[in-house]
């Protein structure tokens, strides 16, 4: 499938909050619980449809363990959009996103679209951290926020597209210089050798609602 | 006319000097940089490494076993080559990599040889016995929090059965349903502190672990409220090899410091002591002093409905180790339970059972630098050759001091991704110079991986055997930092791909996350080999 812009995203969050299933399942709509722990960073990406148009979108998931923290930083850089993953399940995986906020504020791109992620939300009877504590956080710091379920594929395609959908607003508005690499953000110039091997590409159509 | 033939001329010869300039400069940074990478071993050495040469069960027999036999002495420096030429035969791995990890010496004797197991194996005992005194304390104290947050009537009527079965339960869900240890855990519940712990005295309970009919006369039940724990010197063995950091956690106040929450009613229990020391210490020999003294418990800041309080118990050690060692507990079940679980090995509870044993031990007594993700990663594949935890936890602990650096916080990554800088600059300039002029790239952070882990993710199982024991055999025959040059071989192996696409630091990363346990291990050996003769050349050429 073609497409019109190639979006960076990163995801970042606690250990064990669930990044790398969402991701897996955003790209491979698939669960895997006993999924190797990432080391450094890993990479996946897939093509959606936003706004009529196609957009790439490039993830770089990251370890959560915070001892990985300064080698993560240096991906903050020249991201267009940021999802910040906690598990609802586990409050001090909340307590920390102040922490995790800063550190993107201080290594990132100012323009980033940042969407806040309570994930596993499938294990409500485990909750701890209600929805409307995470609409309040979201909401006082200026972020998107949506509950998800990476087990159950809730929410998970919604997450990624509205963060492109925020980003092609501002795109719109002309908020990202387009001319600099370091907004995340690049214009796809069809080149004849362009290899579409990318595995993980999947139907851009299918959404799903919570 | 001659004018401009001279000018020519000129050009010409200015442009061929600093030709000769940049060359020479270049070959300073060969110099400066890489020199420390290859041992200044003559070059025939490695030529005569033949592409077809390893060790095999007949060169290992002639090489080693029969020596061995007749007390003659072992030419180690051809066993190295051979491995280092071309692996070793799998069958002879479980022998052989005992020595390629240090855990043995190609020196020592059959004796020494069997001193050094007993050595390993009573430390090994020793250690393991005192982490799962650690996690007894943390699983009854989770109980406790549980209970006090939950229902605290409920906790109170709680009787001895009910308790075992809590703590049980328990251990299931922190082991994650591995199958559970024979030694030691169950034994350990009967003797040690449950009855004190959970003692029908509901309230001001004394929370120290020791046998009650001995201490029931000297202890006055009351208001006083006493832990007792030991500083972090009595797990930390101090003259151990294994220890690669120091660690240093002694508490502030001094020894027999007794203290009470309540100042009424003091209590002192001299005879504790001993007891203490014995059960902290089960298996024996502890090589440091083991100060036990009474200190205030921590109290739950929320208290109960009915108004008391109850103590938190932390056995016989420190609050920091306890709270340190819970959080590391965790991330260890959570990386062992995902830890290549595609591999039939790993497949096997039992298996895993043992992964985490290694783990657990080796944290412990590393306590300061923690569990790090990855490090599981790196006792499988030694787990799977050996099957036994002892000598795998040995060549482990001989591992991490070679790979620890390249751990967060450490300096080894960067020197890694330096180094990789300079020799993909010598050894292929052209693909230097694409990466050079794609930006975002100059801290070759692909490789970050490959570092961390010695390239374990980046190969089948299978190759990974071969992969570690050529790093491990290049260590004693060419350079401390062979995985450079396998590094730099997959680099070299795809550059035409790399090129040609004209792969940008993403798709580099792409590309290969996407191709990893997909590579040609012999052939990447094979040109690893040939870029360190080709290094080796430049160097002696200087």
């Amino acid at each position: 499938m073609d497409y019109a812009y190639v979006f960076k995203y990163i995801i970042i969050g606690d250990i064990n909050v669930g990044k790398s299933c969402l991701l897996l399942q955003f790209t491979d709509k698939r669960f895997q619980s006993a999924h190797d722990c990432t080391i450094g960073v890993e990479f996946g990406s897939r093509i959606v449809n936003v706004a009529e148009k196609g957009v790439k979108l490039q993830i770089w998931d990251t370890a959560g363990q915070e001892q990985f923290r300064s080698i993560i930083r240096s991906y903050y850089r020249g991201a267009a959009g940021a999802l910040l993953v906690y598990d609802i399940t586990k409050r001090t995986t909340f307590d920390h996103l102040t922490m995790w906020i800063n550190d993107l504020r201080n290594y990132s791109t100012s323009n980033m679209v940042i969407v806040l992620i309570g994930n596993k939300c499938d294990l409500s009877d485990r909750r701890e951290v209600q929805k409307e504590e995470g609409e309040a956080f979201a909401r006082d710091h200026g972020l998107i926020f949506i509950e998800t379920s990476a087990k159950t594929a809730v929410n998970v395609e919604d997450a990624f597209i509205k963060t492109a959908r925020e980003i092609c607003n501002k795109i719109d508005d002309g908020v990202f210089d387009l001319t600099n690499e370091m907004c995340g953000i690049k214009i796809h110039h069809k080149l004849p050798n362009e290899n579409p091997n990318t595995r993980r590409n999947s139907n851009p159509n299918q959404t799903s609602g919570c | 006319m001659a004018s401009l033939c001279d000018t020519m001329r000129r050009q010409i010869l200015s442009r061929a000097f600093y030709g000769w300039l940049a060359y020479c400069r270049h070959l300073k940074t060969v110099r400066t940089h890489l020199i420390t990478l290859v041992y200044p071993i003559p070059i025939e050495m490695n030529e005569r490494v033949d592409k077809h040469l390893s060790l095999t069960i007949q060169s290992w027999t002639e090489l080693f076993l029969d020596k061995q036999n007749e007390n003659l002495s072992i030419d180690k420096k051809e066993i190295y080559r051979r491995i280092y030429a071309g692996g070793c035969d799998s069958s002879i791995r479980k022998q052989v990599w005992p020595f390629l990890f240090s855990h043995y010496s190609f020196e020592s004797t059959n004796d020494e040889r069997i001193e050094i197991d007993q050595i390993i194996t009573d430390r090994y005992n020793k250690l393991i016995n005192e982490w799962q005194n650690a996690e007894e304390t943390i699983i009854k104290l989770d109980i406790q929090r549980s209970n006090c947050s939950k229902n605290s009537t409920t906790y109170l009527e709680t009787n001895q059965n009910s308790n075992e079965t809590i703590i049980s339960s328990v251990k299931n869900i922190l082991t994650k349903n591995l199958s559970s240890n024979p030694h030691s855990l169950q034994q350990k519940d009967s003797n040690i502190s449950n009855e004190v712990f959970f003692e029908e005295s509901p309230i001001h309970t004394v929370a120290i672990p020791i046998q009650e009919e001995t201490n029931k006369s000297t202890i006055a039940y009351n208001q006083a409220v006493l832990i007792a724990r030991t500083h972090t010197e009595s797990v930390i063995d101090r003259s151990s090899p294994y220890n690669i950091i120091e660690t240093d956690t002694d508490d502030d106040d001094g020894n027999l410091n007794f203290k009470t929450i309540e100042d009424n009613n003091e209590t002192i229990i001299p005879e504790q002591d001993d007891e203490q020391n014995e059960i902290i210490s089960s298996a024996s020999s502890v090589t440091s002093t083991t100060d036990v003294y009474m200190d205030a418990v921590e109290i739950l800041n929320d208290e109960q409905p009915n108004g008391s309080l109850t103590p938190i118990y932390y056995g016989s050690f420190s609050k920091e180790t306890v709270d340190t060692f819970s959080t590391n507990l965790h991330r260890i079940d959570k990386d062992v339970a995902r830890c290549d679980r595609n591999y039939p090995y790993f497949m096997n509870s039992k298996n895993l059972k043992k992964l985490r044993n290694i783990m657990c031990t080796y944290i412990w007594d590393n306590l300061t630098i923690g569990y790090i993700q990855g490090m599981c990663d790196l006792v499988a594949p030694l787990l799977v050759i050996f099957d036994e935890e002892v000598i795998t936890y040995s060549c482990f602990c001989h591992l991490m001091k070679r790979l620890l650096p390249n751990f967060p916080n450490g300096t080894g990554m960067d020197e890694h991704l330096g180094h990789m800088r300079s020799l993909l600059q010598i050894l292929d300039s052209e693909l230097y110079e694409h990466i050079h002029h794609t930006g975002d790239f100059t801290h070759f952070y692909f490789c970050y991986r490959w570092f961390l882990l010695d390239l374990k993710r980046e190969f089948i199982y299978e190759d990974i055997f071969l992969v570690w024991e050529v790093i491990a055999a290049a260590r004693r025959t060419v350079s401390k930092r062979f995985v450079l040059f396998i590094a730099l071989a997959m680099m070299k192996y795809y550059r035409d791909i790399i090129l040609d696409n004209r792969m940008n630091f993403t798709d580099i990363i792409k590309f290969f996350n996407e191709t990893a346990e997909k590579h040609d291990a012999q052939e990447i050996l094979r040109i690893a080999r040939e870029l360190m003769l080709e290094l080796q050349k430049l160097i002696d050429n200087k």
